[in-house]
């Protein structure tokens, strides 16, 4: 973990719901599929954001407007600075040859590219499902640095592709494949739906989480997955499905 | 040579060996205890609890300085008085000594909480006169040598288990020491964080939203060793030594200087702890074996020596 200073390049609306921010650091990065950064709007708020991709002294992050925090960086402009811990998490870097898919919906999407670089620098096979509820919140592949890559696109109301959710079209991609990870990442529901329903035969299933992170550095206990005795800003946010059924059936949001 | 013995005693506990967690480093929720647990610490302090719920301050409230130290103000998060019994009940399920760290306002908080902890059967107590950052909570109290005498006699006068007092840098600290030892204290935790500020140059704000915070890590760990120092020389105290160890010659040095027991908060930070205890403990072993001691009591205050 680094605290670094970034000069933001980039912060546009990228979608009805979806924004992106890139920003250039001084010194050169590294980070893992899932890591995230923690990233400090100054004067504002600090909040975390998992790295969407990172090349060299470049990282960008996708998000959505919540509250002030994340409204406060959609409204910085290019050359203002905020200061971020990063990388924290423990990420996710499956092994060279393995296939995955990847359930993204909504705002999940975010750490796809980063994941999408890994793979093709370690040789692993990548299916990225990408569900939202209309089309106005897709946005371009290549201004999310996710050109030329495997992208299955659902939407509830049919407006793209596939018509459903991203759970619904992932189940029917992987009849007719094989995958050695399926791993989800959105709204505690999807997750839920996901660890639940997705047949588990020939995959391990993972899914991202989201919990409470103030300090990211496994000191202030808030990002604990009750009732596991771990920590996500640590160990996670990745995790199996079987360890954290019970904490997204405990947890209703 | 037979191993030297790691076993202390202090404030009449008896533990495996000198290393604990410093209280604030999770120790608030029933799974941290689990997680701690795994870190092989000889016994876990728990965050400070206040009678109520304190949600604590926005973030940041933990930074990380250029020096290796880091700036905090949590602001004593923690669930009240109702999570004393969660905490002691998982630290018995793992067979763990905790001790229960408590904050308060006024003397009549501090009895609150510490009558809970022995109700629910925790190991010893630890009163935390000494947070830098929060108004009214602690640092008052533990600059005022006759308002530690007064708090810390109430807390004795009820409780059966041990109770052990955290204080802080002041000038008075030697002072104070002597004022809680002088009202029943069985030990004393020497530092706490030292309150600071950091600056954002490039925004020119302040870093953590509270604007203070308390210093901890490597940059506070020369001046643990000299209040150790002092309090030892004055007193012979059991004392438990705290600020900025991160590795086994910290541990060592603390120890010379006058403490029979260490805590460890900031280097258990970023997922290092288990390597860190591990560390330590290991490297204490190959020193006591260098210096032909037997065990860590008889390197206790070593230092005084003339
Ligand atoms: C590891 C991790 C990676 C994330 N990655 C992304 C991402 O790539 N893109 C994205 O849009 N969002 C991401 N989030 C969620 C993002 O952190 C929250 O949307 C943001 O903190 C909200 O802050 P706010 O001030 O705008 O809203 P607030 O009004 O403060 O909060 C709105 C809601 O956001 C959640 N939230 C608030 N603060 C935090 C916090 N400190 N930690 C976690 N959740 C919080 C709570 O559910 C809250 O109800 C991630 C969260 C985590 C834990
Ligand atoms: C994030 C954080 C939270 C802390 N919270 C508490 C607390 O609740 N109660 C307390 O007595 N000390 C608290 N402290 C102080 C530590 O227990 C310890 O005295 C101090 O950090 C010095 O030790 P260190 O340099 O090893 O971290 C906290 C320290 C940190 C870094
Ligand atoms: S966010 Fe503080 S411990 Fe994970």
């Amino acid at each position: 973990m680094k605290l670094v200073e970034a000069e933001a390049l980039r912060i546009e609306k990228a979608s009805k719901t979806l924004w992106v921010a890139e920003f250039s650091v001084a010194e050169k990065l590294r980070g893992l599929p899932f890591e995230f950064a923690m990233i400090w709007v100054k004067g504002v708020d600090e909040i975390p954001l998992s790295i969407a991709w990172l090349d060299k002294q470049i990282v960008g992050f996708i998000f959505k407007i919540r509250g002030e925090g994340t409204r406060a960086l959609s409204s910085i402009k290019r050359g203002d600075r905020v200061l971020m811990k990063i990388p924290l998490g423990k990420g996710f870097a499956p092994p060279s040859g393995t296939k995955i898919l990847l359930v993204a919906g909504g705002v999940g999407i975010a750490p796809a590219p980063l994941l999408a670089k890994y793979c093709r620098e370690v040789g692993c096979t990548l299916t990225i499902v990408w569900g939202v509820k209309s089309s106005d919140e897709l946005c371009s592949p290549s201004s999310i640095w996710l050109d030329g890559v495997d992208l299955e696109v659902a939407t509830e109301d049919g407006s793209q592709g596939f018509r459903g959710t991203a759970l619904d079209l992932a189940m029917r991609i992987a009849r007719d494949g094989v995958f050695d990870y399926v791993v989800a990442v959105g709204p505690r529901a999807m997750l839920r739906a996901f660890c639940r329903e997705f047949p588990r035969d020939k995959c391990e299933k993972l899914v991202a989480l989201e919990t409470m992170v103030k300090c990211g550095m496994g000191m202030c206990g808030s990002c604990i997955v009750k009732p596991l005795p771990k920590l996500l800003c640590i160990d996670g946010p990745v995790f199996s499905c079987s360890e954290v059924m019970r904490h997204l059936e405990l947890s209703n949001s | 040579m037979s191993s030297p013995i790691l076993r202390v005693d202090v404030a009449s506990l008896i533990l495996t060996h000198p290393i604990m967690n410093a209280s604030g480093i999770l120790g608030s929720e029933p799974e941290h205890i689990d997680v701690m647990a795994s870190w092989g610490l000889a016994a876990i302090v728990s965050k400070t609890i206040t009678p109520e719920p304190r949600e604590g301050n926005a973030p940041p409230i933990i930074m990380p300085l250029r020096n290796g130290g880091f700036i905090n103000a949590v602001g004593l998060a923690n669930r009240g008085k109702k999570s004393v019994k969660e905490l002691c009940n998982r630290a018995k399920k793992l067979g763990i000594p905790l001790i229960i760290s408590i904050g308060g306002s006024s003397s009549k908080d501090f009895v609150d909480v510490a009558e809970e902890a022995e109700r629910c059967g925790a190991n010893a107590v630890e009163l935390n006169l000494s947070c830098p950052h929060t108004p009214g909570y602690g640092i008052e109290i533990g600059f005022d040598p006759s308002t530690v005498f007064r708090v810390v006699k109430d807390v004795v006068g009820v409780l059966t288990i041990p109770v052990i007092v955290k204080l802080g840098l002041s000038d008075r600290v030697v002072e104070s020491a002597g004022k809680a030892l002088e009202a029943g204290a069985k030990a004393l935790t020497l530092i706490n964080t030292i309150r600071a500020m950091a600056i954002d140059v490039h925004s020119a704000r302040p870093l953590l939203s509270n604007i203070f915070g308390g210093l901890s890590g490597p940059p506070i760990h020369p001046i643990a060793v000299r209040v150790v120092y002092e309090v030892y020389k004055e007193y012979q105290p059991d004392i438990i030594g705290c600020g900025g160890i991160t590795t086994w010659e910290d541990a060592a040095e603390i120890i010379l200087a006058g403490a029979k027991a260490v805590q460890i908060g900031s280097a258990l930070a970023l997922g290092r702890a288990r390597f860190v205890v591990q560390g330590v403990l290991r490297g204490l072993v190959r020193w006591l074996k260098e210096l032909g001691l037997r065990s860590v009591a008889e390197a206790v205050g070593l230092a005084h020596r003339r």
